[in-house]
């Protein structure tokens, strides 16, 4: 059985269709969810993830359907989800960042330590969240995310404003995380880091589903190249 | 069905004289994302300018009304909009709440100084003429009023749509950013809307002066009536405003009509505009968790709990050797002080931590105090109670005004303040028939009272520092910083705001409690809705992020009225003074405090 | 015409722009590509004036504008079309036409879909409409120099051909432009010149590199 199943989700701004009748599912290892500019990426997140309500279709989670559920109680059924656009806690500390999610889940603070050395941010524990570089900011995202212990994370864009080497020590957590059992979706214009990493591509264009496959199949799908070089 | 028609008539005048309040704040509002809570205040003092040419000094009406509302008043408006506004552009719904709270104080001080308290009537326009409809007299000034409303509907209608100044303006309100790439200068715009803004608050203040008097505090919370009907707008659609201002009035006129004149429906039909406001903003939609961009401030530094502890032994100390040293007025004066302190302790959890704007704190300290002087014992459980009390009903407003956020928020806490003012703490529901009532104390001499101050204040301050240093804390930052964070990570936000937002009104109560066992006779004049407004500007000027911000805003907000009693021109000039440091100071939300730490400590 | 010098750039503490230099001579038109997050909406805001630089300078037809404001450069003549549905949704179609100051009708002839809606709310047509409605100010308004920011966006195929056409015609006319878009597209077909843009700096990498990886 698939971890995350989207059925059918359409998502309506007005007159505008961000998200057209997209249905996937998502297994455990990672899945990339790749696509031009407004394809429908980070609003399908937000479905998923429970920020947003869909205009149409389910949500199912383990097979349970999780539509009308709120996000804290997604986020105790397994859901975690790090943002494009960062939502870090600018006032507290990076630690007391992850040690808020921590507590949501009622985890042991001293975790918190191990998590930051985990992504490679323990040298700014104590620094207030607002004043760390955009990657260490990112990946202090993804500290929190784990604090909760999710079997499924969505991972917006993570790799923006890493440099390479931090890149590639992402890749290898990423790697680790999977190996843990957890299913992970990754949003990422990094394209080395898609086809590099994931096992299973789905490829958005304008809202609706362009192709899906492993990376190879993607990167041999014309659709795919039309929609990205014309 | 004379009666009826006359009652519509009186409904249509004074929801006319509403619509021209309320289409002035909609107009700056929606040019520049400023809610200006000082709007009717600009109408007040204008209407005391009238009052000074066009019956002090014997001007001809018509040349008072041009001079101050085609002259005086969007000068005014001019200069608040390129000295205070234009500075806050882009600044926290908090601060310019405060700015906009530091103009309608500052104004009242003013007000105060120039115009000393004196009966002042003003003459109604064309008193000498008026009609006839059936058996009903409409007077000259009735008319007057029609005619400016309808004159100013047709005149903001034309501008807005008719020219291409009116076009940019709304062009503005879309998209300023974009309008700027058009070649639009969005500062222009907005100093005029400020300037008509101005205008229309001084002419809907002149029009309504012969009917509510001229009276500082009344004309100037008068215009939360123009607040609901701006919000019946949604602050932006000047068509909805001026209907949700004439229904307002007719509202209010047939609840004159048709009601019973028992004491409850009097009490009610003066709260008619709050609760109005009050479903206005409850009918608004839920307000959506914002995402997007790292938003962070800078607290002053959290002592350790030892530090705490340290400073709690010392507060208690020096008091402990004040109440030796000072005889029992100045002893219940510093008991006050402490008092006040602990509801600005509660302001320090609410805005400071949670960033939650309350416009209505002082209601709570109300409700405490009834509870406390209703129960007549002089138990410690008395205390507690007023506490439990005062935060339950803090829960109640909390679960439906917590729906929406940020302005709406704040306005829908005022709306509370509003309502339970007219419906409780002014009726003899609260005090009784006198109006006041006799509460016995816990511990009876005022150095004994003093010291019962301190000790609560080092209690509550020590677990507000508590609450800051731990869990909760934490969450209730979380919160303020990234709601949508907070809710993937499992945290659910409604029940950590409301939750705050009771506790918050619980301590108020507690502090309410002590401020009626301090006072011994507590009366309904004590807790006037109007206390809101200094009180959170105190808490911000003082500095809203600090338990030492709370106790310097305590002693601030304590000498006030001993300034006033002793010195009334130069309390008139202090309220100017706050008028403009709160203006000034809004930008840093951690007050004077965190200036005078920053001396002690330089980095 | 377009020149940036070194051009440093960001939000708070944290650098979007690393140093750009971009010529744009007169008359021609650039294609600025590169991946999300490279900088590319950071160098249009700077160019139009909302966001200051930094470091580093630039200059409009040889006159230093890091200071200028925006409506002082769009009163010049610099045309900027941010990225999104850079229209006035609460405005009428004819209302956001007379902001643009110029004759309507140029664009009705062009897109007629606009004249049918012309007093209806711009806010509520389809997105490819509202992208035409905002690219219309670039036909209207005579621009000295066009900058136009991710004008495919979300948009149909069909519907971003028709607003290339426009594009090209404009070119041939001689308007000064820098077109910035994420995906190569139409937009290199029109370019004299294309340029990538890569963590915040200009990269000479090819395109196929940028948007499948090194391993192709």
């Amino acid at each position: 059985m698939s971890t995350l199943l989207v059925d059918g989700v359409t998502v309506r701004f007005g007159e505008v269709i961000a998200v057209d009748d997209v249905t996937f599912s998502v297994g455990t290892g990672v899945t990339g969810l790749i696509g031009p500019n407004g394809a429908g990426k980070t609003t399908l997140f937000d479905v998923v993830s429970g920020l947003r309500r869909p205009s149409s279709g389910r949500v199912l989670l383990d097979g349970h359907d999780v539509t009308a559920k709120g996000p804290h109680q997604r986020s105790r059924l397994g859901v975690a989800r790090t943002f494009q656009r960062l939502e870090v806690f600018g006032s507290l500390t990076v630690w007391e960042n992850v040690v808020v999610a921590l507590e949501s889940r009622r985890r042991p603070a001293r975790l918190a330590d191990d998590l930051l050395d985990r992504v490679g941010i323990g040298e700014f524990a104590g620094r207030q969240a607002d004043a760390v570089p955009t990657g260490a900011a990112r990946l202090l995202e993804l500290a929190r995310a784990l604090a909760t212990d999710p079997q499924l994370l969505l991972l917006d864009e993570p790799s923006s404003g890493l440099d390479r080497q931090e890149t590639d020590a992402f890749g290898a957590l990423l790697r680790e995380l999977t190996a843990e059992g957890r299913a992970v979706v990754l949003v990422e214009h990094d394209m080395d880091l898609v086809m590099g990493y994931c096992d299973h591509v789905h490829v958005l264009n304008l809202g609706r589903l362009l192709a899906s496959g492993t990376p190879d199949e993607i990167r041999a799908h014309d659709g795919v190249r039309e929609a990205y070089l014309g | 069905m004379t009666a009826l028609l006359a009652y519509t008539i009186f409904g249509l005048v004074t929801g006319g004289a509403y619509a021209v309040v309320a289409g002035g704040l909609v107009l700056t509002y929606s040019t520049s994302k400023v809610f200006n809570v000082g709007h009717g205040a600009i109408g007040m003092v204008m209407a005391f300018l009238y009052w000074e040419l066009a019956e002090n000094r014997g001007l001809p009406q018509w040349l008072a009304l041009l001079i101050v509302v085609g002259g005086c008043a969007p000068v005014f408006g001019l200069l608040v909009e390129r000295f205070v506004m234009r500075r806050l552009a882009g600044a926290p719904v908090g601060v310019t709440l405060v700015a906009g709270v530091g103009i309608l104080v500052g104004l009242i001080g003013a007000a105060q100084v120039i115009w000393p308290p004196a009966a002042r009537p003003v003459r109604p326009f064309l008193d000498r003429y008026g009609v006839h409809i059936g058996q009903s007299f409409v007077s000259g000034h009735d008319l007057v009023t029609l005619a400016c409303a309808i004159a100013v509907a047709a005149g903001l209608y034309l501008l807005l749509n008719r020219t291409r100044t009116g076009l940019a303006m709304r062009a503005c309100v879309d998209a300023p950013e974009l309008a700027a790439l058009y070649g639009i200068r969005p500062h222009r715009l907005s100093a005029l809307s400020w300037a008509i803004g101005s205008a229309l608050a001084a002419l809907g203040g002149i029009l309504l002066t012969p009917v509510v008097q001229l009276d500082y505090v009344t004309m100037t919370l008068l215009v939360i009536t123009a607040y609901t009907a701006a919000l019946v707008g949604r602050l932006r659609s000047l068509p909805w405003t001026f209907a949700g201002a004439l229904v307002l009035g007719l509202v209010q006129s047939y609840a004159v009509a048709y009601l019973p004149s028992s004491q409850f429906w009097i009490s009610f039909r003066a709260a008619i505009p709050a609760l109005l406001l009050f479903l206005v903003l409850l009918a608004l939609p839920q307000s959506p968790l914002r995402i997007g961009g790292v938003r962070g401030s800078r607290g002053v530094a959290v002592p350790s709990a030892g530090l705490t502890a340290l400073g709690a032994a010392g507060l208690l100390a020096v008091v402990l050797v004040l109440a030796l040293l000072v005889d029992n007025t100045v002893a219940g004066q510093l008991a006050l002080a402490l008092v006040f302190g602990i509801v600005l302790l509660s302001m320090v959890l609410l805005t400071g931590y949670g960033g939650v704007v309350s416009l209505g704190q002082f209601t709570f300290v109300g409700v405490g105090a009834v509870t406390v002087a209703r129960l007549g014992t002089a138990s410690p459980w008395a205390l507690l109670l007023g506490a439990l009390v005062s935060g339950a009903v803090g829960a109640l407003v909390a679960l439906p005004a917590l729906r929406v956020r940020g302005l709406y928020l704040a306005l829908a806490t005022l709306g509370f303040a509003q309502l339970m003012d007219k419906l409780v703490l002014q009726s003899p529901i609260a005090f009784g028939v006198r109006g006041s009532l006799q509460v016995p104390r816990l511990v009876s001499s005022a150095q004994a009272q003093l010291l019962l101050a301190a000790v609560m204040f080092a209690l509550v301050g020590a677990g507000v520092l508590a609450v800051r240093r731990g869990r909760l804390g934490r969450r209730l930052i979380a919160v303020k910083d990234s709601p949508a964070a907070c809710a993937t990570l499992g945290v659910n936000v409604r029940w950590i705001r409301v939750g705050v937002f009771a506790l918050s009104a619980a301590i108020a109560g507690l502090a309410g409690g002590l401020f009626a066992q301090l006072r011994e006779t507590v009366a309904a004049s004590d807790f006037q809705l109007f206390n809101n407004l200094p009180l959170l500007l105190f808490a911000v000027i003082a500095g809203v992020t600090s338990v030492t911000g709370a106790l310097v805003g305590g002693v601030l907000l304590m000498m006030l009225p001993v300034l006033q009693s002793g010195f009334p021109a130069l309390a008139g000039v202090a309220v100017v003074l706050l008028g403009v440091a709160a203006a000034g100071l809004a930008r840093d939300p951690n007050g004077l405090v965190s200036w005078i730490f920053r001396a002690w400590r330089p980095a | 015409m377009i020149e940036l010098t070194d051009v440093h750039a960001g939000y708070g503490r944290i650098e979007v722009l690393r140093g750009v230099d971009l010529h744009v001579p007169r008359g021609t038109v650039t294609a600025l590509l590169g991946p999300n997050g490279a900088g590319k909406s950071t160098l249009v805001k700077v160019l139009s004036g909302q966001l200051r630089a930094t470091s580093g300078h630039v200059h409009l037809g040889g006159v230093h504008v890091n200071d200028a404001a925006p409506h002082d450069l769009a009163r010049a003549g610099l045309c900027t079309i941010p990225e999104g549905r850079a229209i006035f949704p609460n405005l009428t179609v004819a209302e956001n036409l007379r902001l643009m100051r110029g004759d309507p009708g140029i664009v009705y002839d062009r897109f007629p879909k606009l004249r049918i809606r012309r007093n209806q709310l711009a806010g509520s047509m389809s997105g490819g409409e509202q992208q035409m409605l905002a690219f219309s100010r670039a036909l209207i308004t005579d621009p000295a120099v066009l900058v136009i920011d991710e004008l495919s966006m979300g948009l149909a195929p069909v519907i971003v051909a028709e607003l290339y056409d426009v594009v090209r015609e404009l070119a041939d006319e001689g308007v000064t432009m820098l077109i910035v878009e994420q995906f190569a597209e139409t937009a290199s077909a029109v370019a004299d010149q294309v340029v990538v843009l890569k963590h915040g700096e200009i990269a000479d990498d090819d395109l196929a590199t940028v948007y499948f990886g090194g391993s192709e």
